[in-house]
């Protein structure tokens, strides 16, 4: 019986991990933190698997969790962060096509948590306001404006940072 | 810019970022990370399990003999029913199948569940004193409702508690009833003495471990995966006296 329940598990997982990984990452920004996120939310989907199997929703549980976990690591994480001073030396410039996203990745980053997470969920993933608003646990109100004022602020990023590029490049093109 | 533009994101940037996410995903894998985790989970939750089925049993403990009849009132118990006569300081009780057994030391309660009580021929020195506590794969040490992984962790802090067996899963069984025979035993903050192999009277190599704790000095012996604790000159102990073949982890 313990096996053929580990067994579904591992079904699901295989089935759901790459998708769940995606909104993970979409969320954190960084993929070993999105890894670390989905293991957290599945751990406790296998807590609960015999009961979600039978007659519950465990795709809609796990992404629940997931968001959940991404959004408390970002609580969790500020607290530990390294000061810049005490980072490493910068890495070698990225090609063309990885800055672009890069500045994807960085305006996203550069929302709020929550706000990230509307955004990602409701434009990225294309998923509805009752569905967002349930996995954010919040009322899909909530959601449109969240979403709403997320969009304008990454587009605002989007810009900036898209101008900047250009002036860098414009500046290392008069030398 | 239209109303249309401003609720919607850029579809090219909508598909780069699930593309970046997508590739970022496809680099990952569930194992044997997840496998990890769940097995870490799963440990964690018997452990809060036995905790619960402790807290339980405590409490039945303490209330279950207000609300059984004195035994003038009582018929007389079968003697299969009877526990264990009680035993003279430093003497080793006789075989028995398996049980739990329930023991508090300073502010934290535990239970052993044993699969089978097996008892050691020989005599067991009962010299020193301790609160033991070892790093036996078998049985988990516990602090404060934590687990503590080694010996050495339990030094560093102070023994404060014992040894949980296997940890109980689900309520206790009829056939192991954890109030047979419970022994409460609070011997305070207790601090590790020291732990050194020792031969015993019947020429059986165990690990021997002091603790000095604030209501006795209380020792342990494992010998293989055989337990016996003791607290000397304490009569208070006296049905803590057990060996034990402890079940084996999964």
């Amino acid at each position: 019986m313990a096996r053929q329940h580990d067994e579904g598990f591992r079904v699901f997982v295989v089935a759901r991990w790459p998708s769940l990984v995606t909104t993970a990452y979409l969320v954190t920004g960084d993929t070993g933190i999105a890894e670390d996120c989905v293991q957290e939310a599945l751990t406790r989907v296998h807590r609960h698997w015999r009961r979600l199997r039978l007659d519950g929703d465990p795709e809609a549980y796990a992404r629940r969790a997931v968001v959940n976990a991404a959004l408390s690591w970002r609580r969790r994480r500020r607290v530990i962060e390294v000061p810049l001073a005490a980072a490493g030396e910068p890495r070698a410039r990225p090609e063309p096509e990885q800055t672009l996203d890069a500045q994807l990745i960085a305006a996203l980053r550069l929302l709020p948590p929550r706000m990230r997470a509307a955004v990602v969920l409701r434009y990225v993933e294309d998923r509805s306001e009752a569905e967002t608003a349930e996995l954010l646990s919040c009322s899909t109100g909530n959601v449109k404006s969240t979403a709403h004022r997320g969009l304008a602020r990454l587009r605002r990023n989007l810009e900036s940072a898209s101008s900047a590029a250009t002036m860098q490049h414009a500046g290392r093109k008069s030398r | 810019m239209t109303e249309n533009q401003v609720q919607e994101l850029d579809a090219g940037v909508a598909e780069r970022l699930r593309q970046l996410a997508r590739t970022e995903a496809d680099r990952t894998s569930p194992w044997p990370g997840l496998d990890i985790a769940v097995r870490r989970s799963r440990r964690r939750r018997r452990l809060a399990q036995g905790a619960a089925a402790l807290a339980c049993a405590g409490a039945m403990a303490l209330t279950l003999p207000q609300l059984i009849p004195g035994p003038d009132v009582l018929a007389p118990a079968a003697p299969r029913d009877a526990g264990p006569p009680p035993l003279a300081p430093g003497e080793i009780p006789g075989s028995r199948d398996g049980g739990t057994l329930g023991v508090t030391f300073g502010d934290v309660k535990m239970v052993v569940q044993f699969d089978v009580i097996v008892i050691a021929q020989e005599p067991m020195p009962t010299g020193g004193g301790e609160c033991v506590v070892f790093d036996h794969p078998a049985v988990i040490p516990v602090q404060e409702g934590q687990r503590v992984p080694s010996l050495a962790g339990f030094a560093a802090d102070g023994c404060r508690g014992g040894i949980v067996g296997q940890p109980l899963v689900g309520a206790a069984d009829a056939l192991q009833p954890f109030a047979d025979q419970p022994v409460g035993v609070d011997v305070g903050p207790c601090s590790l003495l020291g732990s050194e192999q020792v031969t015993t009277s019947g020429g059986l190599t165990a690990t021997r471990s002091s603790f000095d704790c604030a209501g006795g000095v209380l020792q342990q012996w494992v010998i293989d995966s055989q337990l016996v604790w003791t607290l000397d000159g304490d009569e208070r102990i006296v049905g803590l006296v057990e060996t034990a073949t402890a079940s084996n982890p999964d």
